[in-house]
């Protein structure tokens, strides 16, 4: 038995047969989630490279599996990864009752979390990028659901994620070259501006983001804000293992400046266009751009600016926070869409494209549950004190500011930009006809999902010493960044 | 089996289907037209790959094709028989108006001009290509990019893609030889396929509930 069979081959052929069992929906909410918990469990307990006994039982985990003369590779290193890969699907997977998604929401997810851990154990590693394509390719039913016409974003996002891999895949071949010849300028250049390229498309960093607030619009929120949670995560990582393999790459000063100015850019620009949204879905789009602004910054001020800092674990502190969020407010806006449409219509794909702010007029009256998580979530990931989002965005903010005043004032900026977005959508939920009685229209069960999401927005808010020092230890997963 | 004579007419070849492929409309056609595409594909590739990995290329370029045609007659089908209205942005024209077309001619004219340009450097950069791989890589990635520009329509994203694939496979081949990258990459192909045919096909099919 070895790691990678039971992380990669197991969740996969899963999701293979419930993709075949969709139409009984309890058992596959059940089995999904139960697979994609005991997962993370076994992560936690079971030793990666070392003897598993059970009873009399006894065998070795091992680490490697072989594939067509290449190795997937999973060590003890990336046991955090795993807890965070599967219990954050498992966490997913939960709240998909009251998320009236569609059936293959859960085989489909788990199969992408199968893709995301084989893009991580892969080597060389260069090939993950091709396993990402097949992740976003895998997504495509998830975001443009059978009986739903395609709109503009998901053919944006498929040609943006499909563009972004050869530029990868290509820069991974000039890497090893300038390994063996340092001194030949032209091409590092080169390789730096096509690396770059690669993920500006993948990452969706301006001006390719297009496609972020489109499917935000277009796609139904709790499968686009499970694709901004999970894809880049995946992206991220395989950024990170870039750095982590190439040693010229990794001391480049020039790097960490590009990083910090790109992120700092999303930041603004993202905060910027929530500022004046007029939509309830792309305004959560504009908060996954920021969140990927702040990622690059977290990497930026964790590996500081030449490369010598030992704080990536801020990059990783921020999973948490945004896999939270985002699941709130997708299930918020899933809620309040039921205002708009109610009784919602079953024999019809739901998308956020109703949740303008007209249509939106006074559903806090109605949903107030949903409406001020909603809220919790948006003021969470804008980073106000109190809620999850703060504590480790403050310490890139502590970070930032110590490298340069001008940097951090420009993501502030974009931070404000997006609380802005929050307090007009606050009032926008709140203000309607006069006489719109307050009452709670949510169901027990949403109810439940959405008061428990948002007790533990406050609590790890709190509490980040709950959360952090785990996240933090993913880090180690990248042997050599940051040492 | 040596490709070496063969690679003058595989570049001529998906020169002329790169550009057919921009300036042609109805779907079969299009489908016709990239499946020679990958015959000069799997010409260009085998300069570099023995011919057995080479022709991966091409067998998963058919499949792609048969895939996608397989969606387009369904999707008539549906239209003919169920009277479901095919959205707009999927509905077939056969042929350009006189400017759009004199228009593309010209946008690929200009493509082949930078590629023309640029070809010189990426041979001192890669060595391992020939001139016709690097030239015709180069057109096909231009062209493809090109044509990615100017649809929205499902079949003309993914065959935008394809196209932009193909040409980077030759180049790729010129410096990784590897199964299991050949196996990933035929695997985004016919992924790409299948999710074009599905994008074509999803608006005429309810889930059921």
């Amino acid at each position: 038995m070895s790691a990678p069979l039971l992380w990669i081959v197991l969740p996969g052929v899963i999701a293979a047969v419930l993709f075949g069992l969709q139409q009984r929906r309890t058992l596959v909410l059940l089995t999904g989630t139960t697979v994609a918990f005991l997962l993370a469990a076994l992560a936690w307990a079971a030793p990666i490279a070392g003897a598993v006994t059970i009873g009399n039982f006894s065998f070795e985990l091992g680490s490697t599996l072989s594939v067509l003369g290449r190795r997937f590779v999973l060590d003890p290193n990336d046991r955090y990864t795993l807890i965070l890969i599967y219990l954050g699907v498992a966490f997913w997977f939960a709240g998909t009752p009251a998320a009236h998604i569609n059936k293959q929401f859960i085989p489909l997810g788990l199969a992408i979390a199968a893709l995301l851990t084989s893009a991580l154990a892969v080597e060389p590693f260069l090939y993950a990028a091709l396993i990402i394509e097949i992740m976003v390719l895998v997504s495509i039913p998830l975001l443009s659901p059978l009986g739903s016409r395609p709109g503009r974003g998901i053919g944006r996002y498929l040609t943006f994620q499909t563009l972004g891999f050869p530029c990868i895949l290509f820069t991974g071949w000039l890497m090893t070259r300038i390994e063996i010849n340092p001194a030949e300028i032209r091409l590092v250049v080169f390789s730096g501006l096509l690396l770059a390229l690669g993920f500006g498309f993948l990452l969706g960093i301006f001006p390719f983001h297009t496609w972020i607030p489109m499917l935000a619009y277009e796609s139904h929120p709790y499968a686009i804000a499970f694709m901004f949670y999970e894809l880049p995560v995946a992206i991220s990582l395989f950024m990170l293992g870039f750095m982590d393999r190439y040693a010229w790459l990794r001391a480049d000063p020039r790097v960490y400046l590009l990083i910090g100015f790109v992120g700092a850019m999303m930041v603004f620009v993202g905060g910027l266009w929530a500022a004046f949204q007029r939509h309830l879905g792309r305004l959560m789009g504009y908060a996954a751009m920021v969140e990927v602004g702040i990622s690059l910054l977290a990497i930026q001020v964790g590996l500081g600016p030449d490369g010598s800092g030992s704080a990536l674990g801020l990059f990783f502190a921020l999973i948490l926070p945004r896999g939270l969020c985002l699941g709130v407010w997708a299930l918020s806006l899933v809620v309040l869409s039921r205002g708009i449409h109610s009784p919602l219509e079953q024999s019809r794909n739901l998308t956020s494209v109703e949740l303008s702010y007209k249509n939106a007029e006074g559903l806090g009256r109605q949903f107030p549950v949903a409406a001020f998580c909603l809220l919790l979530a948006n003021f969470s990931i804008a980073g106000l004190p109190l809620l999850v989002g703060f504590p480790v965005r403050l310490a890139i903010l502590e970070g930032l500011a110590q490298e340069s005043i001008a940097i951090a004032l420009v993501v502030l900026l974009g931070y404000a930009g997006l609380i802005i977005g929050g307090v007009r959508t606050m009032a926008v939920l709140i203000t309607g006809p006069e006489d719109t009685p307050w009452q709670s229209l949510e169901n027990r069960l949403e109810r439940f999902l959405l008061i428990t999401g948002g007790f533990a927005i406050l609590l790890f808010g709190l509490l980040p010493q709950w959360f952090t020092p785990a996240l933090a230890r993913m880090a180690e997963s990248f042997t050599k960044l940051g040492r | 089996m040596s490709f070496e004579t063969l690679s003058l007419p595989a570049l001529v070849l998906v020169s002329f289907t790169s550009l057919t492929l921009l300036l042609v409309q109805n779907w079969r056609a299009s489908l016709l037209v990239i499946f020679v595409q990958y015959i000069g594909v799997f010409i260009l590739v085998g300069l570099s790959w023995p011919v057995p990995m080479a022709a991966t290329k091409f067998f998963a370029g058919g499949v792609c094709v048969a895939v996608l045609w397989l969606a387009e007659i369904e999707l008539a089908q549906q239209a003919n028989v169920n009277g479901i209205s095919i959205p707009p942005a999927s509905q077939p024209v056969d042929l350009l108006p006189l400017s759009g077309f004199l228009f593309r001619l010209f946008a690929a004219m200009m493509v082949g001009l930078v590629v023309f340009s640029i070809r010189s450097t990426i041979l001192d950069w890669i060595p391992e290509l020939n001139a016709a791989q690097a030239f015709s890589s180069l057109i096909l990635i231009g062209l493809g990019l090109l044509h990615l520009g100017l649809t929205t329509r499902p079949l003309g994203i993914v065959l935008g893609l394809l196209t932009v694939l193909c040409g980077f496979e030759i180049l790729y081949a010129g410096v990784e030889v590897s199964a299991l990258v050949e196996g990933l990459l035929a695997a985004a192909n016919l992924g790409l396929a299948l999710t074009g045919a599905y994008l074509i096909l999803a608006p005429g099919m309810e889930e059921a509930t």
